[in-house]
């Protein structure tokens, strides 16, 4: 029996089973949830190390000039500025790291494999631990904004500025997740887990203006940052924030659709090189070495 | 060293006795973290893009900063100096700290810890002493890129080779402080799992007091939090540093020699961290809790 013999046995769906892709992927999140939910400590002391750094980049803001903040378009205020970029850090790491975490934890664990042969498809499981990622990030945001705001953040914070806001950081992990799958692909690929991830983190960070403005790069790594989808995500979450308007302004208008230009180019070339990547790995039965 | 030779390394107590014993025993279990770092690549690839990187940003940030309040709060107005020996000699401490740690717990969950227990003959000392020293090669090596970095971003650290004598020893002061914290962290973590968030979270305790990023003279405007920073050896030892290689100030400066002094007050913890590691690696014996996780 050849190699694609047996995946085409595996294909087979085994039952015609009646649970909904909708109630899969829920409970793939809830799954997740109550993993992450038995390290309380583990939650308490992420929360509390995101809130040193928000006070750090608030001590730091005494000594920053607003002219570079203020010629980028984000007012006059360095802590606002890094506020927003810590705030939403957690949704790009859920965006670029979560499906290379998994697959890099189930690998390490031995338990890739067995989850592979589930009849559910592992988009699903992806789709449930992307979902709980995403609320785990809300919570960090609804943690760090107000606590910005107690330190004299002055962002403006409204029912429409949050309802744009929560639409662009769904656009925003949208938008990211190409790179994030690409970033599983070379997961299974290379089998290295942290390094990868922590290099898109960094790359992102530099490019996408987390802690400066993007103009003050030089050209052609400002040319670099306009590459990436995060420039444009950061750029209309803080001019929102910071000036209280809506996606119907412009500037966020021209971003979003930026954004959805990335979604519809990224996804069929991410998905092809991950699918070839995984199908190889597969073949040669190289999916759980790690 | 061959895989045999590192094998039986491990194991020669019965051949080779005393302190030629335990350093062989050391260099093999330095060796065979080497050997396992260096085949990943991929992985020495991006340690160095994320070091670089990470100067980079402070690089940029160091544009926005007012170098005239950096010079009110006592500090010379290169920015990126400033930021990169904070980062260089976190990093250092950081990596120095969690890895023993970090060790433990993958020993422990990939179950390989109690295969190490099984050759052991002398309460892992030889094997903790080389997984120090692997730590601190590569800690070593994250810290000189860094600075190697900084120097190539225009930071004016002292180009005084004398000053740099300084400047190593105090590092290997500020380490040894602190590697007794990884230690006793390393001890306590094969007893009560979980630890090595409790040390993030410490880490980030000692870079916001420690003022890594930002001059400590602001957190004077919040007198609680500055005599709190005053707390942490971290805080001494980062402005000896700073102070060394950006000021060239010599030890016997006023000011360094009460940092130093401060410092020093915490070298109690070295024997006591040997101690508390001691102490739980023979209660997990007892208890045979080497494996669990």
């Amino acid at each position: 029996m050849t190699v694609d013999e047996i995946l085409t046995l595996f294909k087979e769906s085994p039952t015609d089973t009646k649970v909904s892709n909708v109630r899969k992927v829920i409970a793939a999140m809830l799954r997740r949830a109550k993993i992450r939910f038995n390290y309380k400590t583990w939650m308490i002391f992420d929360f509390a190390n995101t809130l040193f750094m928000v006070f750090t980049y608030f001590l730091l803001s005494f000594i920053i000039l607003p002219e570079d903040i203020a010629k980028a378009g984000y007012g006059y205020s360095y802590f606002d500025f890094a506020l927003v970029g810590i705030a939403i850090s957690h949704f790009i790491t859920a965006s670029l790291r979560s499906l290379a975490l998994t697959i890099r934890l189930e690998q390490f664990y031995g338990t890739l494999e067995s989850v592979l042969s589930t009849p559910t498809d592992f988009v699903i499981l992806f789709m449930g631990d992307l979902l709980y990622y995403f609320f785990y990030s809300l919570i960090f945001l609804i943690i760090i904004l107000p606590t910005g705001i107690i330190l004299g953040s002055k962002i403006v914070i409204n029912i429409w500025t949050v309802l744009t806001m929560l639409t662009l950081i769904t656009l925003l992990v949208i938008a990211n997740l190409p790179i994030g799958i690409l970033s599983a692909g070379m997961v299974l690929k290379f089998k290295q887990g942290d390094p990868i991830g922590w290099a898109l983190t960094w790359i992102n960070q530099f490019f996408g203006g987390t802690f400066f403005p993007i103009i003050i790069l030089p050209s052609f790594l400002r040319f670099m940052s306009l590459g990436l989808p995060l420039t444009y995500s950061l750029d209309a979450i803080r001019y929102s924030l910071i000036w209280g308007v809506t996606l119907l302004h412009e500037r966020i208008l021209y971003d979003s659709i930026v954004l959805i230009i990335y979604a519809l180019i990224g996804y069929p070339i991410a998905i092809k090189i991950f699918r070839y990547i995984y199908n190889s790995a597969r073949k040669e039965g190289k999916i759980g070495i790690y | 060293m061959s895989f045999e030779e590192f094998k039986e390394t491990l194991a020669d107590e019965e051949k080779i006795h005393g302190l030629y014993g335990f350093l062989r025993k050391a260099w093999a279990s330095w060796f065979y973290q080497m050997k396992i770092y260096v085949s990943y690549r991929m992985n020495l690839a991006l340690d160095i893009i994320d070091i670089v990187l990470s100067a980079l940003i402070y690089y940029y940030v160091g544009f926005l900063v007012s170098t005239d309040d950096l010079v009110k709060l006592g500090y010379t107005p290169d920015y990126v100096a400033f930021a990169l020996s904070g980062i260089a000699l976190s990093r250092y401490l950081w990596t120095t700290i969690a890895r023993l740690a970090h060790k433990m717990r993958h020993e422990i969950s990939a179950g390989t810890f109690e295969s190490l227990a099984a050759i052991d003959s002398d309460n892992f000392k030889s094997w903790i002493t080389g997984q120090v020293f692997y730590g601190s090669t590569w800690s070593s090596s994250t810290f000189i890129l860094t600075i190697l970095v900084g120097y190539m971003l225009g930071a004016k650290f002292t180009r005084n080779p004398f000053v740099w004598v300084q400047a190593i020893f105090i590092v290997i002061l500020v380490i040894a402080i602190h590697a007794a914290i990884g230690v006793m962290a390393a001890g306590m973590y094969i007893i009560h799992k979980q630890l090595e968030t409790l040390l993030v979270l410490m880490i980030s305790v000692m870079e916001f007091f420690g003022g890594v990023i930002y001059p400590l003279a602001i957190l004077w405007n919040y007198p609680i939090l500055y005599y709190i920073a005053l707390l942490m050896p971290f805080t001494h030892g980062l402005e000896l540093f700073r102070r060394t290689i950006i000021d060239e100030k010599p030890l016997t400066d006023p000011k360094i020699l009460t940092h130093l002094g401060a410092l020093c007050a915490f070298a109690p913890l070295i024997y006591i961290g040997l101690r508390v590691y001691e102490y739980y690696l023979m209660k997990a014996k007892r208890l045979g809790l080497l494996s669990s996780y």
